[in-house]
Protein backbone atom coordinates (compact mmCIF):
# COMPACT_ATOMS: atom_id res chain seq x y z
CA UNK A 1 0.00 0.00 0.00
CA UNK A 2 2.84 2.38 0.83
CA UNK A 3 4.38 1.84 -2.59
CA UNK A 4 1.05 2.29 -4.33
CA UNK A 5 0.34 5.57 -2.53
CA UNK A 6 3.85 6.85 -3.18
CA UNK A 7 3.19 6.30 -6.88
CA UNK A 8 -0.08 8.22 -7.02
CA UNK A 9 0.22 10.91 -4.36
CA UNK A 10 1.85 13.60 -6.51
CA UNK A 11 -0.73 13.39 -9.26
CA UNK A 12 -3.52 13.43 -6.68
CA UNK A 13 -1.91 16.48 -5.09
CA UNK A 14 -1.80 18.29 -8.43
CA UNK A 15 -5.49 17.57 -9.03
CA UNK A 16 -6.34 18.85 -5.56
CA UNK A 17 -4.12 21.88 -6.06
CA UNK A 18 -5.85 22.76 -9.32
CA UNK A 19 -9.23 22.52 -7.58
CA UNK A 20 -8.27 24.48 -4.47
CA UNK A 21 -5.32 26.72 -5.42
CA UNK A 22 -4.19 26.16 -1.85
CA UNK A 23 -1.28 23.97 -0.83
CA UNK A 24 -2.53 23.10 2.65
CA UNK A 25 -6.02 22.26 1.44
CA UNK A 26 -4.57 20.15 -1.37
CA UNK A 27 -2.35 18.26 1.08
CA UNK A 28 -5.32 17.70 3.40
CA UNK A 29 -7.36 16.32 0.52
CA UNK A 30 -4.64 13.87 -0.48
CA UNK A 31 -4.10 12.72 3.11
CA UNK A 32 -7.85 12.29 3.65
CA UNK A 33 -8.15 10.27 0.44
CA UNK A 34 -5.19 8.08 1.37
CA UNK A 35 -6.66 7.49 4.83
CA UNK A 36 -10.03 6.46 3.41
CA UNK A 37 -8.41 4.10 0.94
CA UNK A 38 -6.22 2.46 3.58
CA UNK A 39 -9.01 2.20 6.16
CA UNK A 40 -11.64 0.80 3.85
CA UNK A 41 -9.90 -0.96 0.99
CA UNK A 42 -6.45 -2.12 2.08
CA UNK A 43 -7.74 -5.69 2.00
CA UNK A 44 -8.98 -5.43 -1.57
CA UNK A 45 -6.90 -6.73 -4.50
CA UNK A 46 -4.18 -4.28 -5.47
CA UNK A 47 -5.60 -3.97 -8.98
CA UNK A 48 -8.67 -2.26 -7.51
CA UNK A 49 -6.75 0.38 -5.56
CA UNK A 50 -6.19 2.68 -8.53
CA UNK A 51 -9.85 3.12 -9.55
CA UNK A 52 -10.93 3.25 -5.89
CA UNK A 53 -8.37 5.93 -5.09
CA UNK A 54 -9.45 8.00 -8.09
CA UNK A 55 -13.04 7.80 -6.96
CA UNK A 56 -12.18 8.77 -3.40
CA UNK A 57 -9.97 11.69 -4.45
CA UNK A 58 -12.70 13.13 -6.67
CA UNK A 59 -15.25 12.69 -3.89
CA UNK A 60 -13.03 14.41 -1.30
CA UNK A 61 -12.40 17.29 -3.71
CA UNK A 62 -16.15 17.73 -4.20
CA UNK A 63 -16.66 17.65 -0.42
CA UNK A 64 -14.00 20.33 -0.03
CA UNK A 65 -15.66 22.41 -2.74
CA UNK A 66 -19.06 22.26 -1.04
CA UNK A 67 -17.60 23.20 2.34
CA UNK A 68 -15.68 26.04 0.72
CA UNK A 69 -18.88 27.38 -0.84
CA UNK A 70 -20.73 27.16 2.47
CA UNK A 71 -17.95 28.95 4.34
CA UNK A 72 -17.98 31.73 1.76
CA UNK A 73 -21.75 32.07 2.08
CA UNK A 74 -21.58 32.27 5.85
CA UNK A 75 -18.76 34.80 5.75
CA UNK A 76 -20.85 36.98 3.49
CA UNK A 77 -23.89 36.65 5.74
CA UNK A 78 -21.84 37.51 8.77
CA UNK A 79 -20.34 40.45 6.97
CA UNK A 80 -16.68 39.66 7.41
CA UNK A 81 -13.94 37.96 5.49
CA UNK A 82 -13.70 37.44 1.79
CA UNK A 83 -16.44 35.69 -0.11
CA UNK A 84 -16.82 34.29 -3.57
CA UNK A 85 -18.10 37.61 -4.85
CA UNK A 86 -14.88 39.25 -3.68
CA UNK A 87 -12.83 36.58 -5.40
CA UNK A 88 -14.70 37.23 -8.62
CA UNK A 89 -14.38 40.97 -8.23
CA UNK A 90 -10.64 40.59 -7.85
CA UNK A 91 -10.50 39.52 -11.48
CA UNK A 92 -9.94 36.39 -13.47
CA UNK A 93 -6.65 34.81 -12.38
CA UNK A 94 -6.21 33.50 -15.90
CA UNK A 95 -6.17 37.01 -17.29
CA UNK A 96 -3.43 37.90 -14.83
CA UNK A 97 -1.41 34.82 -15.67
CA UNK A 98 -1.64 35.20 -19.41
CA UNK A 99 -0.84 38.87 -19.10
CA UNK A 100 2.40 38.11 -17.27
CA UNK A 101 5.67 38.78 -19.08
CA UNK A 102 6.38 36.67 -22.12
CA UNK A 103 8.72 33.73 -21.47
CA UNK A 104 12.35 34.37 -22.17
CA UNK A 105 14.93 32.06 -23.69
CA UNK A 106 15.04 30.05 -20.48
CA UNK A 107 13.09 26.88 -21.23
CA UNK A 108 12.19 26.38 -17.59
CA UNK A 109 10.59 29.80 -17.44
CA UNK A 110 8.57 29.06 -20.57
CA UNK A 111 7.48 25.79 -19.06
CA UNK A 112 6.47 27.42 -15.78
CA UNK A 113 4.52 30.03 -17.69
CA UNK A 114 2.59 27.27 -19.50
CA UNK A 115 1.96 25.45 -16.21
CA UNK A 116 0.67 28.61 -14.53
CA UNK A 117 -1.59 29.44 -17.47
CA UNK A 118 -3.02 25.91 -17.62
CA UNK A 119 -3.50 25.77 -13.85
CA UNK A 120 -5.39 29.05 -13.91
CA UNK A 121 -7.55 28.01 -16.85
CA UNK A 122 -8.37 24.66 -15.25
CA UNK A 123 -9.10 26.28 -11.89
CA UNK A 124 -11.54 28.65 -13.59
CA UNK A 125 -13.56 25.75 -15.02
CA UNK A 126 -16.65 24.51 -13.19
CA UNK A 127 -15.52 21.74 -10.87
CA UNK A 128 -17.20 18.92 -12.82
CA UNK A 129 -15.60 19.99 -16.09
CA UNK A 130 -12.25 20.31 -14.39
CA UNK A 131 -12.45 16.82 -12.88
CA UNK A 132 -13.69 15.18 -16.06
CA UNK A 133 -11.01 16.85 -18.16
CA UNK A 134 -8.19 15.77 -15.84
CA UNK A 135 -9.44 12.20 -15.58
CA UNK A 136 -9.96 11.83 -19.32
CA UNK A 137 -7.03 13.77 -20.66
CA UNK A 138 -4.38 13.35 -17.98
CA UNK A 139 -5.23 10.05 -16.31
CA UNK A 140 -6.29 8.61 -19.65
CA UNK A 141 -9.49 7.10 -18.28
CA UNK A 142 -12.18 5.97 -20.69
CA UNK A 143 -15.59 7.63 -20.70
CA UNK A 144 -17.00 4.67 -18.75
CA UNK A 145 -14.19 4.69 -16.18
CA UNK A 146 -14.48 8.44 -15.75
CA UNK A 147 -18.21 8.10 -15.24
CA UNK A 148 -17.59 5.44 -12.59
CA UNK A 149 -14.96 7.55 -10.83
CA UNK A 150 -17.23 10.59 -10.81
CA UNK A 151 -20.52 8.84 -10.11
CA UNK A 152 -22.17 10.44 -13.14
CA UNK A 153 -23.48 9.16 -16.47
CA UNK A 154 -21.35 8.60 -19.56
CA UNK A 155 -23.39 11.25 -21.35
CA UNK A 156 -22.56 13.79 -18.68
CA UNK A 157 -18.88 12.93 -18.95
CA UNK A 158 -18.95 13.61 -22.70
CA UNK A 159 -20.76 16.90 -22.23
CA UNK A 160 -18.45 18.14 -19.45
CA UNK A 161 -15.37 17.07 -21.39
CA UNK A 162 -16.47 18.75 -24.58
CA UNK A 163 -17.23 22.01 -22.78
CA UNK A 164 -13.96 21.90 -20.88
CA UNK A 165 -11.92 21.35 -24.04
CA UNK A 166 -13.69 24.17 -25.84
CA UNK A 167 -13.17 26.60 -22.96
CA UNK A 168 -9.53 25.68 -22.54
CA UNK A 169 -8.83 26.02 -26.25
CA UNK A 170 -10.52 29.40 -26.34
CA UNK A 171 -8.46 30.61 -23.42
CA UNK A 172 -5.10 28.99 -24.03
CA UNK A 173 -4.56 27.89 -27.60
CA UNK A 174 -3.22 31.21 -28.80
CA UNK A 175 -0.95 31.52 -25.77
CA UNK A 176 0.85 28.19 -25.78
CA UNK A 177 4.59 28.44 -26.24
CA UNK B 1 -9.61 21.31 -36.71
CA UNK B 2 -9.29 17.88 -35.10
CA UNK B 3 -5.57 17.88 -35.66
CA UNK B 4 -5.26 21.25 -33.92
CA UNK B 5 -7.35 19.96 -31.05
CA UNK B 6 -5.22 16.82 -30.78
CA UNK B 7 -2.07 18.96 -30.67
CA UNK B 8 -3.62 21.15 -28.03
CA UNK B 9 -4.63 18.17 -25.90
CA UNK B 10 -1.18 16.59 -26.22
CA UNK B 11 0.34 19.84 -25.05
CA UNK B 12 -1.94 20.03 -22.02
CA UNK B 13 -0.97 16.48 -21.01
CA UNK B 14 2.71 17.34 -21.39
CA UNK B 15 2.35 20.50 -19.33
CA UNK B 16 0.47 18.60 -16.61
CA UNK B 17 3.22 15.97 -16.53
CA UNK B 18 5.86 18.67 -16.24
CA UNK B 19 3.99 20.26 -13.38
CA UNK B 20 3.77 16.93 -11.57
CA UNK B 21 7.49 16.30 -11.99
CA UNK B 22 8.24 19.83 -10.90
CA UNK B 23 6.57 19.57 -7.49
CA UNK B 24 9.02 21.08 -5.02
CA UNK B 25 10.93 19.10 -2.44
CA UNK B 26 9.10 20.58 0.53
CA UNK B 27 5.74 19.51 -0.86
CA UNK B 28 7.06 16.05 -1.68
CA UNK B 29 8.23 15.74 1.91
CA UNK B 30 4.80 16.82 3.16
CA UNK B 31 3.14 14.27 0.88
CA UNK B 32 5.36 11.51 2.20
CA UNK B 33 4.52 12.57 5.76
CA UNK B 34 0.81 12.60 4.92
CA UNK B 35 1.13 9.10 3.51
CA UNK B 36 2.89 7.82 6.62
CA UNK B 37 0.26 9.48 8.79
CA UNK B 38 -2.58 7.91 6.77
CA UNK B 39 -0.99 4.47 7.02
CA UNK B 40 -0.39 4.89 10.76
CA UNK B 41 -3.88 6.27 11.44
CA UNK B 42 -5.46 3.29 9.74
CA UNK B 43 -3.72 1.07 12.27
CA UNK B 44 -5.21 2.92 15.22
CA UNK B 45 -8.53 1.66 16.64
CA UNK B 46 -11.61 3.75 15.85
CA UNK B 47 -13.04 5.95 18.59
CA UNK B 48 -16.46 4.84 19.81
CA UNK B 49 -19.33 7.14 18.92
CA UNK B 50 -20.01 8.04 22.56
CA UNK B 51 -16.54 9.51 22.80
CA UNK B 52 -17.41 12.29 20.33
CA UNK B 53 -15.63 15.23 21.97
CA UNK B 54 -17.63 17.76 23.90
CA UNK B 55 -15.89 20.46 21.88
CA UNK B 56 -17.33 19.00 18.72
CA UNK B 57 -20.84 19.02 20.13
CA UNK B 58 -20.34 22.62 21.23
CA UNK B 59 -19.42 23.58 17.66
CA UNK B 60 -22.53 21.86 16.32
CA UNK B 61 -24.71 23.63 18.89
CA UNK B 62 -23.14 27.01 18.11
CA UNK B 63 -23.61 26.60 14.37
CA UNK B 64 -27.23 25.51 14.88
CA UNK B 65 -27.96 28.51 17.12
CA UNK B 66 -26.30 30.85 14.62
CA UNK B 67 -28.38 29.37 11.80
CA UNK B 68 -31.63 29.94 13.65
CA UNK B 69 -30.60 33.52 14.48
CA UNK B 70 -29.59 34.32 10.94
CA UNK B 71 -32.70 32.70 9.58
CA UNK B 72 -34.77 35.26 11.40
CA UNK B 73 -32.72 38.11 9.97
CA UNK B 74 -32.28 36.76 6.46
CA UNK B 75 -34.32 33.68 5.51
CA UNK B 76 -32.44 31.11 3.52
CA UNK B 77 -33.83 30.20 0.09
CA UNK B 78 -34.22 26.57 0.94
CA UNK B 79 -34.67 25.24 4.45
CA UNK B 80 -32.68 22.17 3.57
CA UNK B 81 -29.74 24.32 2.53
CA UNK B 82 -29.33 25.59 6.09
CA UNK B 83 -29.41 22.06 7.45
CA UNK B 84 -26.80 21.03 4.91
CA UNK B 85 -24.70 23.99 6.00
CA UNK B 86 -24.84 22.77 9.58
CA UNK B 87 -23.78 19.31 8.52
CA UNK B 88 -20.92 20.64 6.42
CA UNK B 89 -19.65 23.13 8.96
CA UNK B 90 -19.94 20.75 11.87
CA UNK B 91 -17.81 18.42 9.78
CA UNK B 92 -14.89 20.16 11.41
CA UNK B 93 -15.99 19.19 14.91
CA UNK B 94 -14.60 15.70 14.44
CA UNK B 95 -13.35 15.26 10.88
CA UNK B 96 -12.59 11.56 11.16
CA UNK B 97 -16.03 10.67 12.47
CA UNK B 98 -18.01 12.75 10.03
CA UNK B 99 -15.76 11.95 7.09
CA UNK B 100 -16.37 8.27 7.64
CA UNK B 101 -20.08 8.87 7.96
CA UNK B 102 -20.10 10.75 4.66
CA UNK B 103 -18.09 8.01 3.05
CA UNK B 104 -20.37 5.21 4.21
CA UNK B 105 -23.40 7.15 3.03
CA UNK B 106 -21.72 7.68 -0.30
CA UNK B 107 -20.91 3.99 -0.58
CA UNK B 108 -24.40 2.95 0.46
CA UNK B 109 -25.87 5.23 -2.19
CA UNK B 110 -23.66 3.72 -4.85
CA UNK B 111 -22.20 7.18 -5.56
CA UNK B 112 -25.34 8.64 -7.16
CA UNK B 113 -25.05 11.35 -9.81
CA UNK B 114 -24.38 14.81 -8.35
CA UNK B 115 -25.12 16.98 -11.33
CA UNK B 116 -26.33 20.03 -9.51
CA UNK B 117 -23.36 21.22 -7.51
CA UNK B 118 -21.29 22.73 -10.26
CA UNK B 119 -20.95 22.45 -14.00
Amino acid sequence: MDRFLAGVERRAYRMAWIATSNREDALDIVQDAMLRLVKNYAGHPEAEWGPLFQRIVQSVIRDWYRRHQVRNRWRQWLGFGKGVADDEAAGDPLETTIASPAPGPDGRLASQHAIDALDAALHALPLRQQQVFLLRQWEGLSVADTAAAMGISAGSVKTHYSRAVQTLRDKLEDHWP
Amino acid sequence: MNERQDDFLRTTATVLDEAEHGIDGATRTRLAAARREALAAAERPRRPLWLLPAGGLAVVATVAALTVGLWQVQPVDDGLAALEDIALLSDEADPAFYADLDFYTWLADGAPPLEDDNG
